[in-house]
């Protein structure tokens, strides 16, 4: 994220500094251009021509435009690099002392004399406005617009003769316009059009800038009101869950009353009954009576916790993980002489299980691999369950965890509850992928000794 | 408020900038020669430009509407005065015209200066004109104003141009007669009592 920021702000920078040079030399490249309105404005007051001097004022306009976006483009770009907050007292008072050092630099080099009360009106102008402009996606595209505008409404005043007095209008190209025209047409043309363009392109900047604000505030609402969704989606869902356990919780605990009719009938055969064999089958069913009963109180309490070794543990993953035909290995490989682990057999199975689907999903109807390696680790041990499917995107791969979040279309439950249930474990779980590669799924599980030591690891 | 504080400065020195140069507008109206009492020119007269500002065509064809025989050659050399009775410049600094044309500054103003000299050495009587108005008082255009000055016998001038007073001023130091006026058209008569 630094490393965009940073790229972001030497793209600012070198574009300014492109800008500004451009603009500085603009002259230098464009001598035709240059001579063509100093024909012309001889040509016009030769003919009387002053059709020919409203093309000239035109193009003259369209020439300082050039010049003077670029400068003041490239001063917003220059200190934008550095400074983001647009509205910031520091950002306008350097804003301002850039663009005025670089008119400055501009006419020293071509011995100009463009008007610094316009620029100081032009800044003002840019300054205001800009404060309303939404900081968006479309930031800089807007503020362009914008400085098109009242570039252009400010260059048109530079043109009203009256106000020349005032300082306004000094540069070379509007003095010599300013004084054909006043031969030509006694400033009656130049009055009504330059006042015209002027006050047209003020209206148009200023309309522009609170449509552009208004829009900003519309997408602040808009995105309010999506995070409230959010919010009351992600509510929902935890009611949900919430109903949808009660139920289930309600349910398996239903299942101990017919047990409990099981186990007493159960006694009673074993009382009247004194075939041996029918007795040995009595025990086995009583033995199995007494399993559902651990794992329903394993489903209904997740405290309840018994010693398993790893080997028994994976074998009962492996024997309830379906490849359904699939063309997908399963290899499983564990480490000799690995500690019990202290764990909810049936929770745990079921988060590593969920691992597991999740990455026969992944490889679909193709042919893969999926190895479940299960290790020794400082302080317990670590089962890791990697794939050699599509692999997550990085972008995707911040979400996993997120409650509902889900790119196939399932609850998104799934891998949230293999983190919580690890972590009551006292242990972790990491999600490390390539993209087109392969993705590496870590749970560490401790051992009893580190879990009741320090209660989580 | 915090969002405006640079923009409000901003307008603040606009204004006072405004202000100042409002305060430099003399404090009466400018009374000035409405034209010479006598010619003090013949014709054949050469209007050259001094700043290769483009108020030299605009002269060019003021005199022409007056019928007075001229040649408007911008770039008139010292050597080409052999021909001519009066010698007028149209002074005014343009840096856009003097780049097209491949000059300096420094080459305008020697060019000035050695027309000056020949003008002098023939006693052919200067006219300075200047059509710029306000906006061609730069320093390089005052800097023109300040060499020929000494040396001419009539300014005629856009009273726009001495919103601060400084052509009277100039003008005065040097005891040359000068005539100011509204417009670009009212030039045409003290110009024409140059010969007439």
């Amino acid at each position: 994220m630094l490393r965009v920021i940073g790229q972001q702000r030497q793209f600012y920078f070198i574009t300014s500094l492109i800008f500004i040079c451009i603009a500085e030399v603009f002259p230098m490249l464009t001598t035709n251009w240059t001579h063509f309105l100093i024909e012309n404005i001889h040509a016009s007051i030769l003919n009387g021509d002053s059709g020919k001097l409203l093309i000239t004022m035109f193009i003259s306009i369209g020439r300082n435009l050039v010049i003077f976006f670029l400068i003041y483009m490239g001063a917003m770009l220059l200190i934008y690099s550095f400074i983001k907050d647009h509205t910031s007292n520091i950002f306008q008072i350097l804003y301002a002392v850039a663009v005025l050092l670089f008119v400055f630099l501009y006419n020293r080099l071509y011995f100009e004399d463009h008007s610094m009360i316009t620029h100081l009106i032009l800044i003002t102008s840019v300054l205001l406005l800009s404060n309303y402009i939404p900081k968006q996606k479309y930031f800089l595209l807007s503020y362009s617009i914008i400085l098109v505008q009242i570039i252009l409404s400010l260059l048109w005043l530079n043109l009203v003769p009256g106000i020349s007095i005032f300082g306004f209008g000094t540069d070379d190209l509007s003095i010599s316009v300013k004084t054909a025209d006043a031969f030509l047409t006694t400033n009656k043309l130049l009055n009504t059009l330059s006042i015209t363009f002027f006050i047209l392109f003020i209206i148009i900047a200023a309309i522009y800038t609170s449509l552009i604000s208004m829009y900003g505030k519309q997408i602040n609402t808009l995105e309010k009101y999506q995070q409230k969704e959010r919010e009351l989606k992600n509510t929902r869902i935890a009611l949900v869950e919430s109903r949808i356990f009660k139920e289930i919780h309600t349910l398996v605990h239903d299942l101990k009353t017919p047990l409990v009719s099981i186990e007493g009938l159960i006694s009673l055969m074993a009382i009247s009954s004194t075939n041996e064999r029918f007795k040995s089958y009595i025990q086995r069913i009583e033995g199995s009576v007494e399993k559902i009963k651990e794992m329903i109180s394993e489903i209904l309490y997740e405290e309840v916790r018994k010693q398993i070794s790893v080997e028994d543990l994976i074998k009962y993953v492996t024997s309830n993980v379906g490849l359904d035909g699939k063309p997908i290995e399963l290899q499983v490989i564990i480490e000799e002489r690995l500690p019990d682990v202290f764990v909810n057999k049936i929770r745990l199975a079921r988060a590593i299980m969920n691992v597991l689907e999740n990455a026969i999903l992944s490889i679909g109807e193709r042919s893969g691999e999926i190895q479940l390696q299960v290790t020794k680790h400082t302080g317990g041990v670590l089962v890791r369950i990697e794939d050699n499917g599509p692999g997550i995107e990085k972008s995707t791969l911040d979400h996993i965890w997120d409650d509902g979040f889900s790119t196939k279309n399932s609850s998104g439950i799934g891998l949230p509850f293999v983190k919580k249930v690890v972590e009551n474990h006292g242990g972790w779980v990491i999600v490390k992928s390539i993209p087109g590669n392969k993705t590496m799924v870590d749970l560490f599980i401790p051992t009893r000794e580190v879990y009741s030591k320090e209660g989580t690891v | 408020m915090r969002k405006l504080t640079v923009s409000f400065c901003l307008i603040a020195i606009g204004v006072i900038y405004i202000l100042f140069r409002v305060a430099e507008f003399p404090e009466h109206s400018v009374y000035s020669w409405p034209h010479l009492p006598a010619p003090i020119g013949k014709e054949t007269v050469l209007i050259t430009s001094a700043g290769q500002a483009p108020e030299g065509s605009v002269m060019e064809q003021i005199a022409s509407q007056l019928h007075i025989d001229i040649d408007y050659r911008p770039r008139a050399l010292a050597t080409d005065l052999y021909e001519y009775q009066t010698l007028v410049f149209v002074i005014g600094f343009s840096s856009t015209s003097l780049v097209d044309m491949n000059r300096t500054f420094e080459g305008e103003i020697a060019r000035v200066k050695e027309l000056i000299n020949e003008a002098k050495l023939k006693s052919i009587p200067i006219i300075l004109i200047h059509l710029g108005g306000a906006g061609r008082m730069d320093p390089q255009t005052v800097q023109l104003l300040d060499i020929a000055l000494p040396f001419s016998q009539y300014l005629i001038g856009l009273r726009s141009a001495d919103y601060n007073g400084m052509i009277r001023e100039m003008a005065s130091m040097h005891n040359v007669p000068y005539t100011l006026v509204k417009g670009l058209q009212d030039i045409k008569t003290p110009f024409n009592s140059v010969f007439r």
